[in-house]
């Protein structure tokens, strides 16, 4: 086996044995279960209230009848709360598990150990990356599973082939999203001294990901932008804020994974919901995402090159 | 035939030189005894001939092998006990050195764990975790994660830190069942010099990282014939 292999074998393990990824986890599967039971019970009352309604109508000899409003709204539009979520606890479960990586390995002191025996520290940061992507990919897949299986209780149409390629999407988006946040977690857990700074410098990039470069992309409220929904209102095309934004908005990941998300989703009322457009107009995004990840390796890998593990302390 | 050499071997700390230029030899079977007081530059020393550092300038090699240019070869031929020696303390014994002689390229894994535990008169305990056990057990799985993969040449650094004199004691029979039995060639880091007077057969003497003598025991014993103990010379070499 290669020692690539065995070191990212080691790390699904070990995460796998963190009590605190499960503890996020577990969070996190709930609330795509608890979006589900939301979905579900919200067209549960407005079915019902759409159904006396028609029957009141009827009785009334009203002849024209509204559509069920739910019946406009696209199937995968029931997922839209999984951005948020993602957004939200994803990112933050993905510096925990990036973060566990690399400290719990530099609290044992096990690393003089590891580091020399015959093996490349390349190898070792490799294996690290390919451990986190299986277990992240995990919880993607777990959460997917569950969001898929939930649709089988709500009174939509079955998803079709289009509904399948756009989920598939959208899940690998968010892979691909939460992938950074555990590689920022997994930089800066090689790169620091402090166990806590460790854990709150990517806090801090991913608070600037996720609501200051946003705002400052599109001048909406930070909250707003959580959601994936249309613009509120016109973003001021003047000035200062022309050049900021010309210089955030390629690093708002954060308002692109929304943004891509919603219409992937179908959720963006504004947006050609077809992949093949959705592509060409994010193509430059989705090249920002795969950028982040592979600078976010090579600094990573830099900075464990220079790792010295002989009397490596780590401060709480 | 050198299994060790360096060649003006130095280190230098942003302004602190760590170690000034080193040359030694270590020749096939020796047991080789760096001794210093805190801070004279053995663990450097150490380091980078266990590849995990690198030298300023200067060379140094393994079995004839590069530590800067042929790091993975030199990594094949040495086994390292670092000073206070760490594992994954929710593992067990066998579950650690199981994960270090799969990094290390060991084959019949298995075979190798359990027969290295019998050579450490430690079987019985592969099953317990690490975090239960003692320094000197510890130790032992330190021991055993070294030879795991028989090396030629076995780094030792301060492994009598901490022991109480039986562990002390059973270290020593050790580290000479591997020289005698296994012709390993050991390198120590060591500042407690009775042991070196019972282990070793060469010594070195390492002051604010400067090599000040060199010497076989056997030379050092008959060149300080008046001075009583190996305490007594040390302090003889370091005074001048």
């Amino acid at each position: 086996m290669k020692a690539l292999t065995i070191i990212a074998f080691s790390e699904i393990q070990s995460l796998f044995r963190e009590k605190i990824i499960y503890s996020i986890a577990s969070v996190f599967i709930f609330m795509a279960i608890l979006s589900s039971y939301i979905t579900w019970a919200t067209y549960s009352t407005v079915g019902t209230v759409y159904s006396s309604s028609i029957a009141f109508m009827h009785q009334h000899g009203i002849i024209e009848i509204p559509t069920n409003p739910f019946h406009q709204i696209p199937t995968l539009a029931t997922f839209d709360n999984l951005i948020v979520y993602i957004t939200l606890i994803g990112t933050l479960l993905a510096i925990v598990v990036g973060h566990r990586s690399m400290m719990r390995e530099r609290i044992s002191g096990i690393l003089q150990l590891v580091f020399s025996r015959p093996i490349l520290k390349r190898d070792v940061l490799l294996g690290k990356v390919l451990g986190l992507a299986i277990v992240l990919l995990s919880v993607v897949i777990l959460t997917a599973f569950v969001s898929i299986v939930s649709l089988w209780f709500l009174p939509l149409q079955l998803l079709t082939t289009t509904d399948v390629a756009h989920l598939l999407f959208f899940f690998s988006l968010s892979f691909l999203y939460m992938f950074f946040f555990a590689l920022i977690g997994l930089l800066l857990s090689i790169a620091t001294k402090s166990e806590s700074l460790a854990l709150f410098i990517p806090i801090l990039i991913w608070v600037g990901i996720t609501f200051v470069l946003p705002e400052l992309s599109t001048g909406q409220s930070p909250t707003a932008l959580l959601n994936p929904v249309t613009l509120l209102q016109v973003p001021p095309a003047e000035g200062l804020f022309q050049q900021i934004q010309f210089v955030v908005t390629p690093m708002s990941l954060g308002w692109h994974y929304t943004t891509i998300s919603g219409e992937v989703l179908g959720s963006s009322l504004t947006a050609d919901h077809s992949l093949k457009q959705i592509l060409a107009d994010h193509w430059v995004h989705i090249i920002t995402f795969i950028s982040g990840i592979v600078f976010t390796v090579l600094f990573s890998s830099k900075y464990l090159e220079a790792f010295n593990p002989q009397g490596d302390v780590v401060k709480e | 035939m050198k299994v060790i050499e360096t060649q003006n071997l130095t280190k230098l700390y942003k302004d602190v030189i760590a170690l000034d230029s080193l040359t030694l030899s270590v020749e096939r079977g020796e047991i080789f005894g760096l001794l210093g007081h805190n801070g004279a530059g053995k663990t450097t020393a150490v380091s980078i001939l266990t590849t995990l550092v690198n030298p300023t300038s200067g060379a140094a090699s393994i079995c004839g092998f590069d530590t800067q240019t042929d790091r993975i070869e030199v990594q094949k031929h040495i086994g390292y006990l670092p000073e206070n020696v760490k594992f994954y303390d929710n593992l067990t014994a066998y579950e650690n050195l199981e994960y270090l002689a799969k990094l290390s390229g060991v084959k019949n894994i298995r075979q190798k764990i359990y027969e290295t535990l019998e050579f450490l008169d430690f079987i019985g305990f592969e099953n317990k975790k690490v975090g239960e056990f003692s320094k000197g057990m510890r130790q032992r799985v330190g021991i055993a994660q070294a030879i795991l993969h028989s090396p030629d040449v076995l780094f030792l650094d301060e492994p009598t830190s901490g022991l109480d004199p039986m562990g002390i004691k059973n270290l020593r029979e050790i580290i000479l069942r591997l020289n005698t039995e296994k012709q390993m060639t050991i390198f120590m880091n060591t500042h407690l010099l009775s042991e070196v007077a019972k282990t070793c057969t060469t010594i070195g003497v390492l002051s604010h990282g400067k090599m000040i003598y060199c010497d076989s025991l056997e030379n050092t014993m008959h060149r300080f014939k008046d001075e009583s103990s190996l305490e007594d010379i040390y302090f003889s070499v370091e005074k001048n």
